[in-house]
């Protein structure tokens, strides 16, 4: 889509109506069922998430967990690739990387365990990323499909190795987890964690947008046909980009152990990354620079309603239906940009 | 490791697997019929959710579980409704309208139980759904216990299979179907109208996958977050494996409920494996038979695509 000053206002006008529109919706519901004051709610959220040392960093580590799996996420929809596993492409990243740091962190020094752990992650999350791009152009297997049940076997195998019989199984926890990681592998500086978002940010952008390889995104996404009778060897891009979604969700994975969680445990990612990740891309109209903006709003109403629920008890799962009512509004006014538009110009 | 009990785990897993069966036959059987109408309806696993808490929500308003499948299927509507104006009279792209029909879906249902539900340490129950014995044929040792002993949606799952095979096949509105799904502007020319076709599937589809999500709910008796476990998900790989036909939807449908059955019916005769790998089977399962078909699939022509009159 090219930016112009009319696109961007019409965008910001509907994506603002759309987002009003979904919070409305939610407020109607929080105040009918518990008659609770929406408003201080959602001020209750926000304040939180952003003005308390606690919740600004919860919402930092949301922001750069998002925003990767988003990245990949974005280009990947563009070429109307339907990666939806962003769940189990980050939970195997996170699996990598235990591994990697239960087998290295007696060997060697902390920072090279860091970086060597972050690698092995993006590895991960890579390898489960390409296996429903292979068996997508080898045997014609509908991606979203795929991609599901990928989820779904991550993390029953994640359960199994933090479980009672499972082989990472801490003895002396009480709940499914596994062994900590070691204190001097947490990965804590924000700055470090700023530049690789920006790095991925900055990666994407000039793949997406200045590259041979953005522009065949780009016609294999408004029509097949096209791509074929140019020449576009579209097997290729869906395993490329298969790649890159499934490496950068591993990545977010390896960075939720390290910075986050410490342990892998029966409840990580039990938010849901890799679902709120589709919104969050489709909020930023898949275009990565905007991806931030749209990670961070979410990654605000996450922490926020986190500790929402702590005190008010109104669940977070409010969320996913938040999400839900603000994609619909988007996806209709994407597929009818075109009579609004036309409409706009009579008027 | 012990050996297993035989004969009561040939018991269980038939028995289980029969619930299991019904609840992936209904709802990919609605699938079959609204892809056969070109229409991919990827949103079946929030729309069971939403069946799942309607019609627990029925189920405990009233104390009467037939009332809470009223609730399922009323869900399935109303959530029809939703994706079949996205997709159908918008013209939105099928995967995107499913997927965000699925998370209001899934975020409705589990949001709104929470919030009025879940604040108590307990959970809050509901009539179950009776099973109805089948007279005389429920009487025979084993086979009776196994087969004769489901509630009465069961019963009409399997016995609607021949009916639905013959509204596909045999009538002139089966024919409408079909036509609509191969080449929609031909049908159009024919006098068929394509948008009205297509609404009706999606709305037969949508409410079974509502019966068949309040059917999970009132089986239990209970709702739990994420009760649904990706059922909804095989349901529309086993659409795909039966290749659109309601008879072969029948047989995957059987094969992937005693598959799901193997975990709980180990489970009930004692046997100690970790529980996650049977979990897994029917994932693992589908993903391979999706392998092994798909190069041979032959889908609608016009599967996937809007259709608009104005465009050529």
């Amino acid at each position: 889509m090219k930016i112009t000053k009319e696109n961007l206002i019409l965008n910001f006008i509907v994506y603002t109506t759309a987002f009003l529109l979904a919070i409305g919706f939610g407020a109607v519901l929080i105040w009918t069922i518990m008659r609770i004051n929406p408003f201080s709610a959602l001020s209750l959220i926000v304040s939180t998430a952003l003005f308390t040392p606690f919740g600004r960093t919860a919402t930092f580590y949301y922001l750069v967990e998002l925003t990767l799996i988003s990245l990949g996420l974005a280009i990947s929809y563009r070429a109307k690739y339907w990666n939806i596993g962003g769940d189990g492409q980050l939970i195997f990243g996170a699996i990598f990387s235990m591994q990697t740091i239960f087998s290295l962190e007696h060997l060697f020094s902390p920072w090279l365990v860091i970086v060597a752990t972050l690698l092995m992650g993006t590895l991960g999350g890579a390898i489960y990323g390409v296996i429903p791009a292979i068996i997508k152009v080898k045997l014609n297997v509908n991606e979203v499909l795929s991609t599901l049940m990928l989820n779904f076997i991550a993390i029953y195998f994640m359960t199994w190795l933090v479980d009672v019989t499972g082989p990472w199984k801490d003895p002396h926890a009480a709940e499914l987890e596994s062994y900590p990681i070691p204190y001097s592998l947490y990965l804590e500086n924000p700055i470090i964690l700023t530049l690789i978002m920006v790095f991925a940010i900055a990666i994407i952008y000039i793949l997406a947008e200045k590259t041979f390889f953005g522009f065949k995104i780009k016609v294999i996404g408004s029509s097949h046909y096209a791509a074929d009778y140019a020449g576009i060897d579209r097997g290729k891009v869906y395993i490329y980009l298969g790649l890159i979604s499934g490496a950068l969700a591993g990545l977010a994975g390896s960075i939720e152990i390290l910075s986050v969680s410490h342990i892998l445990s029966s409840t990580f990612d039990s938010l849901d990354m890799g679902y709120v990740a589709i919104f969050t891309s489709w909020l930023a109209s898949l275009n990565p620079l905007f991806v931030i903006l749209s990670s961070l709003l979410m990654s605000t109403l996450l922490s926020g309603g986190y500790f929402m629920e702590a005190i008010t008890s109104v669940s977070v799962l409010f969320i996913y239906y938040f999400e839900g009512i603000t994609f619909i509004s988007i996806i209709i006014f994407e597929a009818t940009k075109s009579k609004i538009k036309r409409v706009m110009k009579l008027g | 490791m012990a050996s297993i009990p035989l004969i009561p785990f040939f018991i269980a897993v038939i028995s289980i697997g029969i619930s299991y069966t019904t609840i992936y036959l209904i709802t990919s059987l609605g699938e079959i019929f609204s892809e056969k109408a070109g229409v991919l309806n990827l949103s079946l696993e929030g729309v069971m959710a939403m069946g799942a808490f309607l019609g627990y929500v029925f189920s405990f308003i009233s104390g009467n579980p037939y009332f809470g499948l009223v609730g399922g299927l009323v869900a399935g509507l109303i959530l029809g409704l939703l994706f079949a104006f996205i997709s159908i009279t918008i013209g939105v792209n099928q995967v995107l309208a499913g997927l965000s029909v699925w998370l209001v879906g899934m975020g409705l249902s589990d949001f709104i139980y929470t919030i009025s539900f879940g604040r108590t340490s307990y959970l809050i129950t509901v009539p179950k759904l009776p099973t109805v014995p089948v007279p005389y044929l429920s009487g025979i040792p084993i086979i009776g216990q196994m087969l004769f002993d489901h509630t009465l949606v069961d019963y009409a799952a399997y016995l609607s299979v021949p009916l639905l095979w013959y509204i596909m096949f045999r009538t002139n509105f089966g024919l409408k179907i079909i036509s609509v799904g191969e080449n929609p502007r031909a049908a159009d020319s024919l006098g068929i109208n394509v948008n009205r076709i297509r609404y009706i599937m999606v709305l037969f589809d949508s409410s079974m996958a509502g019966l068949s999500g309040s059917m999970i709910s009132l089986t239990a008796g209970l709702y739990q977050v994420g009760m649904i476990a990706g059922r909804g998900w095989i349901a529309i790989g086993i659409a795909a494996f039966s290749g659109l036909n309601p008879a072969y939807g029948l047989l995957a449908s059987l094969i992937f409920g005693v598959v799901s059955a193997f975990g709980p019916s180990l489970m009930i005769v004692g046997y100690r494996i970790p529980y996650e790998f049977l979990d897994m089977t029917p994932f693992i399962a589908l993903l391979v038979v999706v392998m092994m078909i798909s190069k041979r699939m032959l889908m609608p022509s016009a599967l996937g695509k809007p259709y608009k009159r104005e465009e050529k």
